[in-house]
């Protein structure tokens, strides 16, 4: 699969799923159609990054996941944020908004 | 919790496949649907949705080795890393891996056989519901039983489902080529049934109708090589016994002290009138509960059994007054939990060794405390690069974990040395119980399952114990004031080792208290040999050939006298007592005690031993078989029955306020002790060997004028020119050894993990100092600069030290005669707040643990200050 410039910037995308479980729970697919959603299609999650990066956040505590029906009625698996998870989202908002108030501040002035 | 769930994928990549499948599968259908829903058509929505995932297979996989492989190879390069750190510092590497090793290879010995005596259940059915069945006299504790006393049990008894004897036959069995060596178990027909014993080839015995024998599984193993043993046969005693089976096979009898090789039936191993000897205490005594009585029912029937078989003894027998009635029927039944089967080294060793063990857990706890030290000093030295790495990324948790990893590599690297260590240590603790040589097939250390287990679990909980404080340091906030932690830490190493000094210190001092005490005899250059009585001869003719025997080895060069006695002292109590001693003008009280110990001697016997007449004389030749009877008796006798110590010339007898007073006492010894160096001294009478010849075996003393090896040789010829056997040639030195096993044990043990303890904590207390002088060197420099002395900056560091000496002192007396109550009785001579222990243990810390402090305190005053100010 090829890249393409919207795909979702390296690291970002566990701020990505992190803000969107904060939400409620919600399965992969959800996640992915609710990211491109939101972001008016800027920005395309590639199920490729998807899964291992829930996998990889599962193991890090910051979301866990359960077997549950999705609203036709299917056995999918729900992510769901955990306390620690808030806490992760919370430092990773805050040190995105340092980093774009900074990158904002280098295109005003630069 | 994280952790666990890694492992357990690790362990089930299957579930995890599946679960990712269905996760997968899921995505794309849904996407197929949303595709279909805006207008493409199925089949190729379905294209479309799987093209944009890629490969499913491939994301699955990488999917899963995030869960997996990323974990495995984060562990492999914490490894590595940890194994590279190790490397560059030696030093370090080896005085960690060393004291682990010592504290978890003592940890292992000890468990080894503590698992073999306390722990571990024998193979047999349902064995949580065996009993041991003993009767416990008032004079001598509990005991084995009669035999008629067991028949009773089994033919009478409701509350169990059976019951079976068992005793200690031979150490040898006769074979058609000789004698081989073996355990033989002398079991009544119940046995096998009785435990759920079957034969893993051939037949065990159900009953004592025929002479077969069972031999254990070892035993067919390495003396018939696994080959044929059925059908062979053996002797014991006067009996031919077939080989009719082997037992399962991880049996070796129910006694923990005879790991048996061979069983015979009781019935036909001791013949009809020998086993019922009224007065013979032989048995061991093995039942099962029935299912719903407890042990106070049952205790309570066979009780009442006893008293039966009291009443039947009793009808034969003459009571001169009510206590002595009372005191043959004072007799109880005591009951207990068998399950662990039945160990008399249990009983006497188990609680030194449980101090023991407690011992090395706290060495362990130490090794441990100093690790954690290490580790936090170098943690802490490691700050700036810790520091770095958490700002471009590194999580905590991957740091702690780092840590961790380095705590468990050093602990398995110790353990698996324990492993070697722990094999000698076992060895070496086992040496000091000289009654445990029989049971060494299963006390001796083996790495087995349950070895492992505990292994494991121990290096679980030290590396968890060491990592875990630089861990928690590691994972808070940078400190400026870096090693408070650490300081802590070294104060609970001192307070640790405050504890096992005193400790060692109260077991030392019991045991010189014990070996240099006045016994009331001479401890060396005193030989005593046990010889049997010689073959043919009776009463009369038999003290006639022992004379003739003591005035032959009198001679040999080097003895300066001998003489002999019916039984030995220091051999633990085995000898007569009288229970009924009448004295004249002593008329008894109710509740009095006329128990005294009765020992024939030959004259010259308290020459020989080196105990001192107090009064009176010593028994001649002239007291012989016609002459008016006397006897001599021991301080403890006369202050008792005459309330002086001059009893010359008063009378007594043996038999009760009817009796006449047979005995004139001529002489008054000084008291010694007799069965054991602990006992209070105990009412002896002693008469003259001609007066009541005896047919039994003796035991000669001979009194050395220089070292009494040599002459041990010289004595063995003597005897063998005489018809009687040498059982056994020992010196008395020897005797109280042996009988002092379990307080050397202790003493010696606890000395060396003490000393052990000290040099580990003084390592700490020098690591700690020498990395803070390290750290001030700019600071000192500028004292020094300032003018301040060499000696006042030494003082300032020593001071440091100094507090925490302190403080861990302070903490660790307390503690230390808090768990002092558990170990009074083991004491002799003193009480834990005995203040020279106290003092000494005290002291020795002081001074060793000043002087590491000294030498980094040395360092700190050599400490240029132009070069100090000029560093970092």
């Amino acid at each position: 699969m090829a890249k393409t410039n919207a795909d979702v910037l390296q690291g970002t995308l566990d701020l990505l799923i992190l803000k969107t479980l904060s939400r409620g729970p919600e399965h992969g697919y959800g996640i992915a159609v609710h990211i491109q959603q939101v972001s008016n299609e800027v920005l395309r999650v590639e199920e490729g990054s998807l899964y291992p990066a829930l996998h990889r956040i599962e193991q890090e505590g910051w979301i866990r996941s359960e077997w549950g029906l999705s609203d036709n009625n299917r056995r999918a698996k729900f992510y769901e944020i955990t306390a620690a998870g808030k806490r992760q989202l919370a430092a990773e908002e805050k040190r995105w908004e340092a980093l774009t108030a900074g990158v904002a501040s280098v295109l005003r002035f630069a | 919790m994280r952790w666990l769930n890694r492992l357990w994928s690790t362990l089930r990549p299957r579930r995890l496949d599946r679960d990712l499948d269905d996760e997968l599968k899921f995505h794309i259908e849904r996407r197929a649907a949303d595709l279909i829903a805006q207008g493409m058509r199925p089949a190729e929505a379905r294209r479309e949705a799987a093209r944009r995932f890629g490969n499913v297979t491939l994301e699955k996989e990488r999917a899963r080795d995030r869960s997996i492989l990323v974990w495995l190879e984060t562990l492999l390069q914490d490894l590595r890393y940890a194994a590279r750190t190790l490397r560059r510092n030696p030093g370090f590497a080896l005085t960690a891996i060393l004291s682990l090793a010592l504290g978890i290879g003592a940890n292992a010995a000890l468990f080894s056989v503590t698992d073999a005596l306390l722990l571990k259940r024998l193979p047999v059915n349902d064995s949580s519901s065996l009993i041991r069945v003993r009767v416990y006299y008032p004079e001598f504790g509990d005991s084995t039983v009669t035999y008629s006393f067991f028949d009773l049990i089994r033919k009478n008894a409701h509350t169990i489902t059976g019951a079976t004897a068992m005793a200690l036959g031979g150490p040898t069995i006769e074979e058609h080529d000789g004698p081989t060596p073996a355990h033989v178990e002398i079991v009544s027909g119940e046995y096998f049934d009785l435990l759920g014993i079957t034969a893993s080839r051939g037949r065990v015995f159900h009953n004592a109708n025929e002479p077969i024998a069972v031999i254990s599984d070892s035993f067919w193993r390495s003396h018939y090589a696994a080959g044929e043993a059925i059908g062979k046969s053996v002797k014991f005693g006067k009996t031919v016994f077939t080989i009719a089976g082997v037992a399962d096979e991880h049996f070796r009898g129910a006694q923990v002290d005879w790991p048996a090789d061979i069983w015979i039936p009781l019935e036909q191993a001791v013949p009809s009138g020998a086993r019922r000897g009224p007065n013979w205490f032989w048995l061991e005594v093995m039942a099962r509960l029935q299912p719903g009585a407890t042990l106070p029912q049952t205790r309570a029937e066979l009780d009442s059994l006893l008293h039966q078989h009291l009443e039947q003894l009793a009808g034969t027998r003459q009571f001169d007054h009510p206590q002595q009635r009372a005191a043959f029927f004072s007799k109880r039944v005591t009951v207990q939990p068998a399950a662990t089967g039945i160990s008399n080294l249990r009983e006497h060793y188990i609680k030194p060794l449980l101090i023991v063990v407690g011992i090395a857990v706290i060495v362990l706890v130490i090794a441990c405390v100093n690790l954690a030290n290490l580790l936090l000093a170098r943690a802490t030295a490691r700050e700036r690069e810790i520091a770095t790495r958490k700002a471009i990324g590194a999580g905590r948790i991957r740091l702690i974990r780092q840590l961790l990893t380095e705590s468990a590599l050093l602990t398995i690297l110790g353990a698996i040395a324990a492993i070697f260590l722990a094999r000698w240590l076992s060895a070496a603790l086992l040496a000091f119980f000289p009654d445990a040589s029989n049971a060494l097939a299963n006390l001796s250390f083996r790495v087995d399952p349950r070895m492992l287990a505990f292994m494991i679990a121990i290096c679980l909980v030290t590396s968890l114990l060491a990592g875990l404080a630089p861990a928690i340091r590691v994972s808070g906030p940078p400190r400026s004031q870096a090693s408070s932690g650490g300081r802590a830490l070294i104060a609970v190493e001192i307070a640790l080792c405050t504890i096992l000094l005193i400790g060692s210190g109260w077991f030392v001092r019991t045991l010189r208290n014990l070996r240099t005490l006045d016994a009331g005899f001479v401890r060396d250059q005193v030989l005593l040999a046990f010889v049997g009585a010689p073959p043919g001869a009776k009463g009369p003719q038999a003290t006639a050939r022992f004379d003739e025997l003591r005035d032959r080895v009198a001679t040999i060069p080097g003895v300066r006298s001998a003489s002999y006695s019916n039984y030995s002292i220091m051999t633990g109590g085995e000898g007569q007592t009288s229970d009924n001693i009448s004295a004249e003008g002593h008329p008894p009280t109710a509740t009095e005690n006329l128990t005294a110990i009765e020992l024939r001697i030959s004259p010259g016997f308290f020459a020989t031993l080196g105990t001192p007449l107090l009064a009176g004389r010593d028994f001649t030749d002239r007291d012989g078989a016609s002459a008016p009877k006397v006897a001599i008796v021991n301080e403890a006798f006369a202050k008792h029955f005459f309330g002086t110590v001059n009893a010359v010339g008063k009378r007594f007898g043996e038999d009760g306020p009817k009796s006449t007073l047979d005995y004139e006492i001529v002489g008054v010894v000084k008291d010694t002790k007799y069965a054991n160096l602990r006992e209070q001294s105990r009412p002896i009478y002693y008469r003259p060997m001609h007066q009541v010849p005896s047919d039994g075996g003796m035991v000669i003393a001979i009194r050395t004028s220089s070292d009494p090896g040599p002459i041990a040789s010289a004595v063995r010829d003597a005897v063998h020119q005489t018809d009687p056997r040498v059982t056994k040639i020992t010196r008395i030195s020897m005797l109280i050894d042996a009988s002092l096993a379990s307080e050397r044990m202790v003493a010696q043990l606890s000395a060396a993990f003490g000393g052990l303890a000290l040099l580990v904590a003084c390592i700490g207390i020098y690591g700690i100092l020498a990395y803070r002088v390290a750290r001030r060197t700019r600071e000192i420099g500028v004292r020094i600069a300032l003018g301040a002395s060499r000696a006042g900056v030494e003082w300032m560091i020593v001071r440091e030290s100094l507090a925490l000496l302190g403080i861990g002192i302070a903490a660790g007396i307390p503690v230390a005669l808090g768990l002092s109550r558990y170990i009074t009785s083991l004491l002799y001579g003193l009480t834990p707040a005995d203040p020279w222990t106290l003092a000494g243990a005290l002291l020795l810390l002081a001074l060793v643990s000043s002087f590491a402090a000294l030498l980094p305190a040395r360092r700190a005053s050599r400490i240029d200050p132009m070069s100090a100010l000029r560093c970092d």
